[in-house]
């Protein structure tokens, strides 16, 4: 599992048990197409794009996603989800190169 | 392996930072192509399986009409939905038409997202038009296009 | 009293009769030499609140000349249309007496005669007498300042208090809002600092955090709206920055800051204005430009009034689009807006606009601006008033492709850096200097003066030369204004080429030539340019040659004494005739 700096936000950043709130997932990570060259060395930049992301909630799958190179450096997944009680809501990507990541934040609706 | 310049056009940066230029020339000579790549038709194709793409207002597509970023271009998709187990959107697809590869983004949804959005930034290299593909639960497909003008700018 | 025929312009916009009135009333005609100052001053005063007008001033403290637009060419669904209307078609369409001072103030015709008959123009110690004026007559409590930006940037005492002498002088103006663009060019940290200074309140709905790591991504950076109590009305306000500041500009001034046109949230903003908050007018005080301006009224419902700028246009009468009066009070400080607007239970009654002159020859001078001028430009005095040769020509800025001032910077340039081709950015901002007359540094400074002011010479293949052309024509004449960026065509030494802007983008531009000889698509040229991002497209910058723009043409004026600029355009336009087109017009040459 890969350490790089992602971040999952909700909004609004308090909300009810059957809310549906926005939830957003950012990460750090190159989207490199492999069909970039380097401009001083002059070579290729090798491939290393995210390739699928999954939004789990207690183990539910909410969203899945195939990506492909186009998406842009850092990328962002923003989508709704249905509060449905207190939990877990994980995202996890892999990459072309095989790396692995995933983030996770507790889901605790007020009331 | 032959490779076509993913930017065509005026050859825009696939950007490692938000820095780099809008419009570079510099691959241009170098045309670059890549393993992924499917044409816009290919792309409707695959998805609809065929059956095409109707246009509707039911699909709202946000993009820039001039990117600020051709490599950070804001795309928002929102679809009319109920999103009830019996009637909502399976999945909303983001195509950039001019990309070596149409393709940015599947993203399969389920009634537990409440409302049928998805939104990302994708990198365009030049102006074109990009559109989204939105698959009902009853198998019927809409579609939605924008024009998206990428520019080195420099006016004021 | 006689009425003027531009005063009877504004009384028939409030009736509607508008396009009728042009040119029917013979009984408003007066000869320039019984222009005074009360008929600068007449107006008909409407309403309980008036709102006070300025966009554009581009830092200009003192009185200046500026000569409008020769050619003003636009996509042809956009000819003859307010905001693409320049001399005898301006004068036309809204109905001005040829030497009139209305006459003088917004089109180029005998420009350098009536300069001398009229003087000046604009300076803030003669814009606060007519301000002070109308706060007078009003009531200071029924009157409020809007600023639509582009005023912190544009001479060199802007620049070398970065910013810091412009935001006095607003204070000294008594400006309440305002909104902005090139204000952006000083840096976020600055903008931070100088807002910290400024008595006036700066908003803005369509700046919003595009960094997703950062606490305000997606989040507004300023106020969205504010609102004023004035004349016992509740009036909204909304801020509208320039949409397209990122890529007008250079990004790393705004780095992290999305901008764009953002309708949704405007409209969503108004909606507010109206139902939760219940104000009695709503004003849009924005940087869009005139012509986006327009758009922007038919795609958000609910606007009262649309203060504009950018596009620098002086629009002698409101544009009214699906209920929305748009008014736009041209540059340099050439003008003031006053719009007297009677409002009250939720609703606009009626309304009285006037574009008023500030002719520094009629209205006199507030001796404590004079001071406060004298103030801000002792510390570079010496810079700023040293005479670096004369010029044989009038030096001006404005026009679609081609300007004196432009060509004289280019000369400059491809003189010092030994380029083949010399790109000049198609600001809408300069000076004007008579023919005949010193040009001082200061001069120099109100053309040149941003905070990335470096000349980049580097090479570029001729096929992307062509291209970059092409891009660049789009942005000005794409047909739907929500796809121009304002600005004019890039300044072009060293070429010559014929445009057809009617035709699609990518296809407009043929017959081009560098050096007199046709472009040779796969031959690498020596670039210069400044004031943009295209050495960011250009490959071998000669790193040893960059030097700012204002320092290159100063050494350039004083080693030839007398500069002798031919108004002789490089483009030939195809599909027009040059000049201010007017519907229907055709095909002729430059």
């Amino acid at each position: 599992m890969s350490s790089r700096k992602s971040l999952i936000k909700i909004k609004p950043k308090s909300y009810k048990d059957g809310e549906i709130v926005k939830v957003s997932f950012m990460v750090m990570h190159p989207m490199e197409t492999g069909m970039r060259k380097d401009k001083k060395t002059k070579e290729v930049i090798p491939a290393k794009y995210i390739n699928s992301v999954k939004f789990d909630y207690n183990g539910k799958v909410i969203t899945t996603m195939n990506v492909w190179e186009s998406l842009s450096t850092n990328p962002v997944f923003t989508t709704y989800m249905k509060v449905n009680g207190e939990g877990k809501l994980s995202v996890t990507f892999s990459d072309s190169t095989g790396e692995v990541h995933e983030k996770s934040i507790k889901i605790k609706p007020k009331g | 392996m032959q490779r076509r310049d993913f930017f065509k056009q005026l050859g825009a940066v696939a950007a490692v930072a938000a820095i780099s230029p809008a419009i570079s020339f510099a691959d241009e000579a170098k045309k670059l192509s890549g393993p992924n790549d499917l044409s816009y038709k290919a792309a409707v194709d695959a998805i609809t399986g065929g059956k095409g793409a109707e246009e509707s207002s039911k699909v709202n597509l946000k993009v820039p009409e001039i990117a600020e970023n051709g490599a950070v271009v804001p795309v928002t998709v929102e679809v009319e939905s109920p999103m009830t187990d019996s009637d909502y959107v399976k999945s909303i697809h983001i195509l950039a038409t001019k990309n070596a590869n149409t393709r940015c983004i599947d993203v399969h949804l389920t009634p537990s997202n409440g409302k049928a959005m998805f939104a990302t930034r994708i990198k365009l290299g030049g102006t074109q038009d990009v559109a989204t593909v939105v698959a009902l639960s009853d198998g019927t497909f809409l579609t939605a296009t924008q024009n998206v003008k990428v520019t080195i700018g420099g006016c004021g | 009293m006689e009425i003027s025929r531009r005063d009877f312009m504004h009384i028939a916009a409030i009736f509607g009769l508008g396009a009728v009135s042009v040119g029917c009333s013979k009984s408003g005609v007066r000869t320039p030499a019984q222009i005074s100052l009360k008929d600068i001053y007449d107006f008909k005063a409407t309403g309980n609140f008036t709102l006070l007008h300025m966009c554009d001033i581009h830092a200009h403290l003192k009185p200046l000349y500026w000569r409008e637009p020769s050619t003003l060419i636009s996509a042809p669904n956009l000819v003859g249309t307010p905001g693409f209307l320049c001399g005898e078609a301006f004068a036309k369409h809204y109905g001005l007496e040829p030497s009139s001072l209305d006459a003088y103030f917004d089109t180029h015709i005998d420009f350098e005669t009536l300069a001398k008959k009229f003087g000046k123009m604009g300076g803030v110690a003669h814009m606060k007498t007519y301000l002070d004026h109308v706060r007078k007559e009003r009531g200071a409590e029924n009157v409020l300042f809007l600023d639509s930006g582009d005023t912190w940037q544009g001479t060199g005492v802007a620049l070398k208090t970065r910013g810091e002498a412009i935001v006095k002088a607003q204070n000294y103006l008594g400006v309440d809002v305002m909104v902005g663009h090139w204000e952006f060019t000083y840096g976020k940290e600055r903008v931070k600092e100088l807002i910290e200074m400024l008595d006036a309140k700066f908003i803005s709905q369509n700046i919003v955090g595009n960094d997703p790591f950062a606490d305000e991504y997606e989040e507004l950076i300023f106020e969205p709206y504010t609102i004023e109590q004035r004349g016992g009305a509740k009036i909204g306000i909304i801020g509208q920055s320039f949409p397209f500041t990122s890529t007008a500009n250079p990004r790393e001034f705004t780095e992290g800051w999305s901008f764009g046109i953002r309708p949704e949230t405007l409209q969503k903003y108004v909606d507010e204005l109206r139902g939760e908050h219940k104000v009695d007018c709503v004003v849009v005080l924005s940087h869009d430009g005139f012509s986006v301006d327009q758009e922007l009224a038919r795609m958000v419902h609910g606007i009262d009034f649309i203060l504009s700028g950018h596009t620098h246009d002086p629009s002698p009468k409101p544009i009214v689009i699906d209920g929305t009066v748009i008014v736009i009070a041209g540059s340099h400080g050439k003008y003031v807006g006053r719009l007297d607007i009677d409002a009250k239970d939720g609703k606009v009654h009626g309304y009285e606009y006037k574009l008023v002159p500030i002719a520094s020859n009629l209205i006199p001078a507030d001796p404590e601006g004079v001071k406060l001028v004298e103030e801000l430009y002792a510390p570079y005095a010496d810079e700023m008033n040293e005479v670096l040769g004369k010029t044989k020509n009038t030096l001006y800025k404005r026009d679609t492709f081609f300007s004196t001032f432009d060509q004289l910077i280019n000369d400059a340039i491809m003189d010092e850096m030994k380029c083949d081709i010399s790109f000049t950015p198609g600001y809408r901002w300069g000076t004007t200097v008579l023919a005949g007359e010193d040009i001082t540094m200061d001069n120099v400074y109100e053309m040149c003066a941003v905070t990335y002011p470096d000349v980049y010479t580097f090479e570029l293949k001729g096929e992307n030369i062509a291209k970059l052309l092409e891009d660049i024509a789009d942005n000005v004449f794409n047909a739907n204004p929500l796809y121009q960026q304002g600005g004019d065509m890039s300044r072009l030494g060293g070429v010559t080429y014929s445009i057809a802007v009617g035709n699609k983008a990518g296809e407009r531009i043929s017959s081009l030539k560098v050096g007199g000889e046709a472009i040779v698509l796969d031959k690498i040229y020596i670039v210069s340019s400044w004031g943009g991002n295209l050495q960011n497209a250009g490959q071998n910058l000669q790193k040893d040659k960059i030097r700012p723009v204002y320092d290159v043409v100063r050494d350039y004026i004083k080693d030839k004494k007398v500069v002798d600029v031919s108004n002789e355009g490089n483009v030939v336009l195809l599909d027009y005739d040059c000049g201010c087109p007017t519907k229907g017009s055709q095909k002729n040459n430059l």
